[in-house]
């Protein structure tokens, strides 16, 4: 899902480099008016948390390793804005710190990771909300949902830049996108239960935390209150 | 996890090294190190000597720095998916083996010059220097709490398998799924109310964001920085107008 320096052409990079930088620059302007000091704490446990989680590569066979993203638990926890400029910066440290994704594909890295799956998550888990019963239950199927299809969704978008929009080309896109949709739809598995539990247990423990607080089915939220 | 955390150590303890090239100002070595990654990308394909050049680059700027080459190859390894999706590309692409070996240089290039930034610029230290290239705010606050919160996580996740295992239980199969689940709610929990321990002691000691200045003292740009700019923008120049 971090597309590492050449694999995508130069017109891709910069292109998707240019909407991730309007994004952040949004997201900057958005998340100033809500922060609140006491999220400081649970920003950097999120933050930390991503980077160690996709950390976590799953070999796939030849050039596909996948790995947990955590968009939508960022999203779920800290709301659309602040949640993508967590991701943003959780990419820019795996850049610059481990190598993790390349310099000059950044902006796509961020814009996989930050806008599809947390900003874009977002806004699928207020729609599956929607539909979903007003309980703990629902609350927390809608997330599993919003968590398994951003990985997938990303992972379609992120290998259609290899292919439509880098050195792979067009002849290739067909088996290259089957093969990381199948395996991101593995991955997504895995990334359901480990976001399902954190959003639970921060749920649980400390609702006044969570950013998407006014949308908990109302007796989980007063139960717990503090 | 763990071998996540022991990553994190070795970068840590060499970026600890003092060498010239650890002493070069934090924000020379992010604008030299990233223009290199930029400068690699834009390279036609099959400019070997161009790609020749970076590794010689990056080569002797490891050598300076005394980085073992065991672990700048440990590194790299982070490529090796990659690596098995180039090889598939003389198959399937016209003029396939160079392109790969052209994509396989440049990925190598960009990780090569990003081990060298973190491996020689200690954290706070490369923090401060994204800070002083004026960096948002929010942004570089976020990064500076990640970065303490992994050792919470690092910290508490050890304590956990400790207890675990003393338990005698070792939950690793997909039929324990919750068991896993469990723990990951239990960590995060744990590692949030210890984080906000740590920041409620950090607030009563007057943090009030961005990086301690005793920690790094602002200093400005050295002979030794201008020099490394100049030379390593000159030779960029120079293989570039070479290769074209």
């Amino acid at each position: 899902m971090h597309i590492p320096d050449g694999w995508i052409k130069a017109g891709t990079a910069a292109a998707s480099g240019a909407v991730s930088l309007g994004a952040v620059s949004a997201s900057l302007i958005a998340a100033k008016s809500r922060l609140q000091e006491r999220q400081v704490p649970l920003i950097g446990l999120v933050a930390a948390f991503l980077l160690v989680i996709q950390a976590i590569h799953i070999p796939f066979g030849p050039g596909v390793s996948a790995h947990l993203l955590g968009g939508a638990l960022a999203a779920v926890l800290l709301g659309p804005w602040l949640g993508f400029l967590v991701v943003a910066a959780v990419v820019l440290v795996e850049t610059s710190g481990l190598g993790h994704g390349g310099v000059a594909t950044l902006g796509a890295n961020v814009a996989l990771t930050g806008l599809i799956a947390c900003l874009g998550g977002y806004w699928l888990f207020r729609g599956l909300l929607v539909l979903a019963p007003r309980t703990r239950r629902g609350f927390l199927t809608a997330t599993a949902v919003t968590s398994w299809m951003t990985v997938v969704l990303a992972s379609a978008v992120g290998s259609a830049m290899i292919t439509y929009g880098g050195v792979l080309g067009a002849g290739q896109a067909r088996p290259f996108i089957g093969v990381m949709v199948v395996a991101h739809g593995l991955v997504g598995i895995a990334e359901a239960v480990i976001t399902t539990a954190a959003v639970g247990a921060v749920m649980t423990a400390r609702p006044d935390l969570m950013a998407t607080r006014e949308l908990l089915p109302a007796t989980g939220a007063a139960a717990s209150a503090r | 996890m763990s071998g996540g955390g022991g990553h994190v150590a070795s970068i840590e303890a060499a970026a600890a090294l003092d060498t010239p090239v650890h002493r070069l100002d934090a924000r020379v070595k992010i604008l030299g190190l990233v223009g290199l990654a930029i400068v690699a990308v834009s390279t036609p394909v099959g400019a070997w000597g161009a790609f020749a050049a970076y590794f010689l680059i990056l080569g002797a700027l490891c050598a300076v720095a005394r980085l073992p080459a065991r672990y700048v190859l440990a590194r790299l390894a982070i490529e090796i998916p990659f690596l098995a999706a180039a090889a598939v590309l003389p198959f399937v692409v016209p003029d396939g083996l160079a392109l790969a070996l052209t994509v396989v240089a440049k990925a190598a290039t960009g990780v090569g010059a990003m081990v060298v930034l973190s491996s020689t610029t200690p954290f706070p230290v490369l923090l401060h220097g994204f800070e002083r290239l004026k960096a948002p705010r929010l942004l570089v606050m976020i990064v500076a709490f990640m970065w303490r919160y992994l050792h919470v996580i690092g910290s508490e996740v050890g304590r956990m398998k400790i207890a675990r295992q003393a338990r005698g239980y070792e939950p690793r199969w997909i039929w324990q799924a919750g068991a896993i689940g469990q723990t990951v709610a239990a960590l995060f929990i744990r590692s949030l109310e210890r984080g906000e321990r740590v920041y409620l002691a950090m607030a009563s000691r007057g943090y009030e964001g961005g990086t301690p200045t005793a920690l790094v003292p602002a200093q400005a740009l050295r002979a030794a920085d201008l020099v490394f700019a100049g030379a390593l923008a000159s030779a960029l120049l120079l293989v570039r107008l070479v290769v074209a």
